[in-house]
């Protein structure tokens, strides 16, 4: 494997490690998936540009899009998790513990 | 060629080591729009210049609004940055090394030779119509999206339509 | 919720598994689960209260968390192979991160933590669906896959998920949690078979999400959510009282009821392909849930708790609630055992 996938596959790990910290803002962790969006997307694009599988190169597209829709859900949540709790903490989320 | 693709890739990392390590969102948004210009380089020098702009204009502009969104909602007085706390402090530290460690065992190996080097020339793929020319391959893979892939983006655009509904469903809150 | 906004989400939902299930493609498979996922939120959410923001904020992060894991190990699977159609990935990695993503998202055992709450935070219909519904993605991506997967490592996830399911439920009076529990318990059972014979891993859905629909309409009937609440079910309807113990005692898998097919199969299965002590622990372990079934058996049909006069006359009112399909499916819940002849087709 080439060192810039081994880069971006451990940009991604860092993302990922980043999500699971169960401490500081949801902001935090929503910006952590769109890291982790991010870090798939530049993979995606440069497996297809290596490969030179043109039809390969909408996907990038198409998770684009959902990054875009994911990206909006989470926001919808967090701005109801702060109209809720009045901060967006993730451990303030502790309604339901058993 | 190869070692600026290669340096690109370490600031990426470090990128993303700024916001995984969790500070104020304000400096974690930061973080991200450094990953995502980039990422934006990384993209270009290997040729894909149409997905390169795609990144930088909509990756970078929907995160430019989730950024502004966020210094709006940050009410801190004092902001976290990366100093600010031994926990986020240590995770950066921790982020760093390993980006230290990996860059120096593949520098140790020569793994950075493997790296691909296309000299920034862009990809070109020949077409044949009436007549035989040549076209950038990945805004043409991009342009199969309304033939090709035509359910695709169907299927795509639901989802975006739908997503509306859902947000405004979410935080209408009846 | 608006009846359009309704029609186009609860579209939306059905559409993202259906994607999920047809497809051979692995971007339209993550596409179709990705749409369910965004479609479930707002059905988690129903009415705004800071329990089911909160549910639905778990359930998002933990499956878009999954989500990501899936691409990347499609990703990886493109590096090393060259090919987006979904044929067993032949390099060891991909398979490991499928599953794992894939066990994120099922909430099977050490990845469980977010089923019993997000279950006890959502209404008893949307929790219906998040217990039945959206199992089905991803255990069709996991029975497409399941040369390939990883024996061991989805036999440590089987029992694991069996001991959570059992040892969660103990200590709860929720009716939900209780059902969530059991949900990861029977999660366990389709892990453990899935790598023998998925065959049989769809029939053990089936008859599961054959069980939970009846138990989760008996509760929405009555809008009872607490072991309590079921206690005073006697004075209201006495005839759902012990339908509700033949229903539970399927659900933990007596003999002469339904629940007890797939036990039974997956039992077999296993001591054919020579395990002698997974399928014993397993049918130990099912015992616990089988206690705390028992418990809420206890509570609501065999003995009478001491109540006010006031609530003896709650059956001067009549349900307003109309469930006609609640007959048929307690029947099927029950009494399919006689049919376990005609599942020889499964081998």
């Amino acid at each position: 494997m080439p060192s810039i996938y081994i880069n971006i596959f451990l940009a991604f790990i860092l993302a990922l490690l980043g999500m699971l910290v169960y401490r500081s803002h949801l902001m935090s962790s929503l910006l952590c998936l769109e890291g982790m969006m991010l870090s798939l997307f530049v993979l995606i694009t440069l497996t297809a540009l290596n490969t030179h599988f043109t039809l390969s190169f909408m996907f990038p597209i198409i998770l684009l899009v959902f990054a875009a829709c994911e990206a909006a859900v989470g926001l919808a949540l967090l701005v109801m998790v702060s109209n809720t709790y009045g901060m967006d903490y993730v451990q303030n989320l502790n309604l339901l513990q058993c | 060629m190869t070692y600026v693709v290669f340096l690109l890739s370490v600031m990426f990392v470090m990128g993303f080591v700024g916001f995984s390590s969790k500070p104020s969102p304000i400096y974690g948004g930061l973080g991200l729009i450094v990953s995502g210009g980039v990422g934006c380089g990384i993209v270009l020098s290997f040729g894909g210049s149409f997905l390169g702009l795609m990144m930088f204009l909509i990756y970078l502009g929907g995160m430019l609004v989730v950024f502004g969104y966020t210094t709006a909602m940050a009410t801190e007085e004092y902001p976290e940055t990366w100093g600010s706390n031994v926990m986020i402090l240590g995770m950066f530290v921790l982020g760093v090394l390993m980006e230290v460690g990996l860059v120096v065992y593949m520098v140790m190996s020569d793994g950075v030779e493997i790296v691909v080097d296309f000299k920034n020339m862009g990809d070109w793929v020949v077409f044949e119509g009436d007549e035989v020319g040549l076209i950038r391959e990945d805004s043409m893979g991009v342009a199969a999206l309304y033939s090709y892939g035509s359910w695709l983006m169907v299927v795509a655009g639901w989802s975006l339509f739908v997503s509306i509904f859902i947000v405004i469903e979410i935080t209408r809150g009846a | 919720m608006n009846p359009l906004t309704l029609i186009i989400i609860m579209f939306t939902l059905f559409m993202g598994t259906m994607i999920t299930v047809f497809s051979s493609h692995w971007l339209t498979m993550w596409i179709g689960l990705e749409m369910n996922m965004l479609a479930i939120i707002p059905i988690l959410i129903n009415k705004a209260t800071p329990r089911s923001t909160e549910a639905a904020t778990k359930y998002f992060l933990t499956q878009a968390t999954a989500s990501m894991i899936l691409m990347m190990a499609i990703t990886l699977n493109i590096l090393d192979s060259g090919q987006w159609t979904l044929i067993n990935p032949q390099n060891q990695l991909t398979p490991v991160l499928i599953t794992l993503a894939l066990i994120i998202k099922l909430g099977m055992a050490p990845f469980h933590f977010w089923v019993p709450e997000v279950t006890q935070g959502v209404p008893l219909k949307s929790g219906l669906i998040l217990l039945t519904w959206q199992k089905l993605a991803p255990l069709s991506i996991l029975y497409q896959i399941s040369p390939s997967i990883n024996p061991t490592m989805m036999m440590s996830v089987a029992i694991l998920s069996i001991m959570v399911g059992g040892w969660g439920g103990l200590n709860q009076t929720q009716l939900r949690k209780i059902l969530a529990y059991s949900s990861i318990a029977h999660m366990g059972w389709m892990a453990a078979i899935i790598t023998f014979n998925p065959n049989t891993m769809v029939l053990n859905l089936i008859i599961y999400i054959l069980m939970t629909i009846p138990m989760f309409m008996m509760f929405m009937q009555h809008s009872s959510t607490t072991t309590l609440s079921l206690s005073q079910m006697w004075n209201k309807n006495p005839l759902m009282v012990s339908t509700i113990l033949i229903t539970l005692m399927s659900l933990g898998g007596l003999p002469p009821l339904t629940g007890f097919i797939p036990k039974w199969i997956i039992i077999q299965e296993l001591t054919k392909n020579g395990n002698i002590i997974l399928p014993t622990a397993m049918a130990m372990l099912a015992l616990l849930n089988l206690y705390f079934y028992m418990r809420l058996i206890y509570s609501s049909s065999l003995t009478m708790f001491p109540t006010t006069n006031n609530l003896k006359m709650k059956w001067q009112f009549e349900s307003t609630k109309r469930m006609p399909l609640i007959t048929p499916l307690i029947i099927l819940s029950t009494m399919l055992l006689p049919l376990t002849p005609a599942l020889s087709v499964l081998n």
